[in-house]
């Protein structure tokens, strides 16, 4: 057995705690915490010294900025876009409102976990309404702005091709949503308008970073949470008992980036799917259902039976429901809830007609 | 079967009409099989589920989300009052 299933299972005692997840977005007060003075009261406002360097190292690092701050939209939002600084954050909240509800609109406007968010503000009073409401985002004193590139969940970030076109691949996301929201009619005539390609390939040398940090930062549609290290990956690469095979998605607006991973080990009767994951990005686009239909074809033409590892956690409902309506049924479960799934592959959906389909490996 | 139950069963089928990739010809018989004939797509299935969820206010348990439980009209509304009678 690898040294990843090793891990502690969820639900069962860890031996030991979890290590704490990379900072995903760091959310901004504006008065007295990115700039000097309070806008609202008429301050010629100015921003801290190294603020500047410090949000564009974070955002070459994948990490993304929004805002939370109490002030009126149009003035606030001004004045980022006089200091240059307006493109970089994602769903601005800055209103009259409480924090915690700003802060969890961010959280549901960018689909990554309350954990991942940390939040920075010169007040002790908001950082404990927040800290109050999501007790999992970690709150910070302004003062302290200094030393987050050092901040051991900000230092530890891995930095990937994809990082680096992260806050663009998000702002592609607010184009396509508008485009959505105002769309009339069915989701899957929305997404016929796409043009869709949906590549999947043998994984690279180059992909392997990515392909760790997929392991790491995707929890919802991930069919066990296991981490996989480089190395790790690696050594599956070059296996010829196994495929570690990656999926890019793009369409008009451009690409999500590498999104999806599945690591499957050729026994000598079955495939077995030991992880398969998308980023939660792709979610409403099918894509998850799409990669299991490849892999079920490409069993049925070997001329074997299809199984899966599942190990449900908290958040990957969704990718249960992904296997169970794809018609895997579960064939044994462990003590510790891990479930193995197997598919007989006498029907296999057709791919979705929105989406065209690129198979290289 | 009361009234609340009748209103869900009328939502859950107005709603699979309203995606059916089909002509407006096309009449749903309560135990038509929207999968196998082609009326949805899987994609589709989540968001059956996500509609039926919301509206009944049931969380449905991970072992039944299997596709037959949803593959008609008849087979969500037996899950529902599953539920219902459980409660």
């Amino acid at each position: 057995m690898n040294t990843a299933a090793d891990m502690p299972l969820d639900g069962a005692t860890p031996a030991k705690p979890a290590k704490p997840k990379a900072i995903k977005c760091v959310v901004w007060d504006l008065d007295h915490t990115l700039w000097d003075g309070i806008l609202a009261e008429g301050d010629a406002v100015a921003l801290k010294p190294g603020v500047v360097e410090l949000i564009k190292a974070l955002d070459a690092r994948g990490i993304l900025h929004s805002i939370c701050s109490r002030n009126t939209h149009e003035d606030a939002w001004r004045q980022l876009e006089q200091f240059g600084l307006a493109e970089y954050f994602l769903y601005p909240q800055i209103n009259w409102g409480a924090k915690s509800a700003g802060i969890a609109n961010i959280q549901r406007e960018l689909n990554i976990g309350m954990d991942t968010l940390l939040f920075i503000d010169d007040q002790p009073f908001e950082r404990d309404e927040v800290a109050a409401a999501h007790p999992s985002v970690s709150c910070l004193d302004a003062q302290e702005y200094g030393q987050l590139l050092e901040h051991p969940r900000i230092r530890s970030v891995v930095i990937t091709e994809d990082a680096g076109r992260r806050r663009q691949m998000y702002l592609e996301d607010m184009e396509r949503r508008q485009a959505e929201s105002s769309h009339e009619g069915m989701p899957e005539a929305f997404l016929a308008t796409l043009n869709m390609q949906f590549h999947i390939a043998a994984a690279q040398e180059a992909d392997l970073l990515r392909a760790e940090e997929l392991t790491v930062r995707t929890n919802q549609l991930n069919s066990t949470g296991i981490t996989y290290g480089m190395e790790e990956l690696r050594s599956f690469m070059h296996s010829p008992d196994h495929s570690l095979l990656i999926c890019e998605l793009t369409d008009r607006y451009g690409s999500y980036g590498k999104i999806g991973l599945t690591l499957v080990a050729h026994e000598p009767g079955h495939d077995h799917i030991k992880l398969l994951l998308m980023s939660c990005r792709t979610a409403s686009r099918g894509v998850g259902s799409v990669l299991l239909s490849h892999l079920m074809r490409r069993a049925a033409a070997a001329g074997k039976r299809l199984r899966a590892d599942f190990r449900r956690t908290e958040r990957n409902r969704q990718m249960l429901v992904t296997y169970q309506f794809s018609g895997f049924r579960e064939v044994s479960k462990s003590e510790q809830g891990d479930i193995v799934f197997e598919h007989d592959l006498s029907f296999i959906q057709d791919d979705p007609s929105y989406i065209e389909i690129r198979v290289e490996h | 079967m009361d009234n609340q139950f009748n209103a869900l069963c009328q939502q859950i089928r107005e709603f699979v009409e309203a995606n059916m990739n089909v002509d407006d010809e096309v009449a749903l018989k309560d135990d038509d099989n929207i999968f196998r004939l082609g009326y949805v797509s899987s994609l589709f299935a989540m968001r059956l589920l996500n509609f039926i969820e919301s509206i009944s206010g049931i969380t449905v348990a991970d072992e039944d989300i299997v596709l037959p439980n949803f593959s008609s009209i008849d087979a969500m509304s037996a899950l529902i009052q599953k539920y219902r009678s459980a409660a």
